[in-house]
């Protein structure tokens, strides 16, 4: 597959996806030199920060989410790549506002890496940190062995939960547990029917057979298993259901967050069956969709699929998620 | 014979440019299981080593001076897992120790240093196809050989190919290829590969 993309110099892509991003956005944040994304009403909080890490080339992840009631910093490295830890501890003095910051870390080997260097470097600093590593494709590892589950679409919550809970004034301490207490009851699948390519050398990733589609493909088309025929919506929506009600233990009677994210090259108009198809197969064994998005959070370049994202939701949880927030791709 | 500043700068330079020269194949090769930029992230590496031997030429650092700089500009390069592999890995080869000129037994712990900072970050073994199939049997190899500076920069440039073409028989256990599992097989692993080019360029350079 050959890349055809509206882009200039591939070395630049990064800088300049943010100079668009800011310049789009210029009431809500604000870019700082190290490609870190700043919320413009950081200067007068007074309660716990969010700051998070990752690549671009996942717009409007993760980036598109840095404003009030969402990310206070976003640090980002390259297409895919990972940041430096040195940026990471920058971004992280520039958030503390004396009541600690958040950290929230994909669980990507490269976002992983830079996260523990930078949690090395600001304990070192004193700094008033705690990390929380979102880790919730069900795809490539059991939930006992979690530390092999990679970060999908799920980091969006999080930020959305956790921004909610600091805005009340609750601790770092408080804060963290309750994001960590949403991402535990988290889960994700994705699924491709056709894959993208890297937007720096223009070379494919995950190529996929003419009639196929692969339940578990992770972020990047990283792939985790269950290629098959391509299905229809309704079958789709029920593998992909059952593996994540399964993955949650969710019981009859309980209410879920559900999020259908395009990842890229999926029509809006599939995503919205997609979440039709999801809710009835719901309803039928007795689960209630409380909260819910359709369409694009984090994308993967032009893969055509989407991420099915479920978390399990409590009173406290839905009003965190029902909180308002100001973002410029998402808004409450 | 004894390394100086102005042989670390022709044999750096010389890594160098076989990471430059080998962009696109370790691109090829990450483009199976990974994300197939691993030879933009060399090539940006590259660029830093060849900056920061500039600077060397016109400063007075002393070679863990030197080394501890270069670390830390590759580890904040932006280049996913590599950036702070690397980078952690050239940052270990600064002792404390420091010194202008370097003999045998200080360039073996040098080695077995960084090898130990990298332990610090990333629990990879040899077979869990990454780049430690190259760097642990280089550095092995590099401690078993006799104190002469070529003939130990010989076989770790050996044992570093040998490890790179064996990491093709493994299966992934870390990053993105890790859930293609069997598939991996037959494909070697891009971090092992640019590895040995860094071993490939110390010898050459050595020599030129």
């Amino acid at each position: 597959m050959r890349m055809k993309k509206f882009i200039n110099d591939p070395a630049n892509l990064t800088k300049e996806v943010l100079e668009g991003l800011a310049l789009a956005n210029s009431d809500l944040i604000e870019l700082h030199p190290n490609n870190i994304v700043v919320n413009k009403k950081l200067k007068d909080a007074d309660r716990v920060t969010i700051v998070t890490l990752g690549g671009a080339g996942h717009e409007p992840a993760l980036s598109g989410f840095v404003g009030e009631g969402m990310l206070d910093v976003s640090v980002v490295g390259d297409i895919f790549a990972a940041p430096g830890p040195q940026a990471c501890v920058e971004a992280i003095k520039l958030a503390d506002k004396g009541k600690g910051v958040l950290f929230i870390v994909l669980n990507h080997a490269g976002d992983m890496l830079t996260g523990n260097l930078t949690m090395k470097e600001v304990k070192k600093l004193g700094l008033n940190v705690r990390k929380v590593v979102t880790q919730e494709d069900v795809s490539n590892a059991p939930r006992s062995n979690a530390d092999d589950r990679r970060g999908l679409v799920g980091c969006v919550a999080v930020y959305k939960i956790a921004a909610a809970a600091a805005k009340e004034g609750k601790s770092l301490e408080e804060v963290a547990a309750i994001a960590q207490r949403f991402a535990d009851n988290m889960a994700t699948l994705a699924v491709a029917v056709r894959g993208a390519t890297h937007p720096s050398t223009g070379s494919p990733i995950a190529e996929m057979g003419e009639d196929d589609m692969e339940i578990g493909m992770g972020q990047h088309g990283e792939g985790g298993g269950g290629r098959q025929l391509l299905k229809t919506a309704k079958e789709t929506a029920a593998i992909m259901a059952n593996g994540l009600v399964k993955d949650l233990d969710l019981k009859k009677g309980e209410k879920i967050l559900l999020f259908i994210n395009g990842t890229g090259a999926t029509t809006l108009m599939e995503q919205l069956i997609i979440y039709r198809d999801t809710v009835a197969y719901l309803k039928n064994i007795g689960i209630e969709v409380v909260a819910n998005n359709v369409g694009e959070l984090l994308t993967v370049q032009e893969q055509a699929g989407f991420q099915m994202f479920m978390a399990r939701m409590d009173d406290e949880m839905l009003a965190y998620w029902n909180a308002p927030c100001y973002t410029p791709y998402y808004k409450k | 014979m004894n390394l100086e500043k102005s042989h670390w700068v022709k044999m750096l330079r010389r890594v160098a440019t076989h990471l430059h020269e080998n962009k696109l194949y370790l691109s090829e090769i990450d483009s199976k299981f990974g994300d197939g930029d691993h030879g933009v992230t060399m090539n940006k590496i590259a660029d830093v080593i060849e900056s920061t031997c500039d600077l060397w030429l016109t400063n007075d650092w002393t070679i863990a001076e030197y080394f501890s700089e270069l670390g830390d500009r590759i580890t904040n390069i932006s280049g996913g897992s590599a950036g702070p592999l690397y980078g952690t890995f050239f940052s270990g080869l600064a002792l404390e120790e420091s010194q202008s000129v370097c003999d045998a037994s200080y360039l073996k712990r040098m080695l077995n240093h960084g090898l130990e900072e990298l332990q610090t970050i990333t629990n990879a073994k040899v077979g869990d196809k990454t780049m430690m199939d190259a760097l642990i049997p280089a550095i092995d190899a590099a401690t078993s050989s006799p104190d002469d500076i070529r003939i130990l920069l010989h076989n770790a440039r050996d044992a570093a190919i040998e490890g790179a073409k064996a990491s093709e028989h493994f299966i992934s256990r870390f990053g993105r290829a890790k859930s293609y599992k069997e598939a991996t097989i037959g494909t070697p692993d891009a971090g092992a590969v640019s590895c040995s080019y860094i071993f490939i360029g110390l010898y050459e350079g050595l020599l030129s």
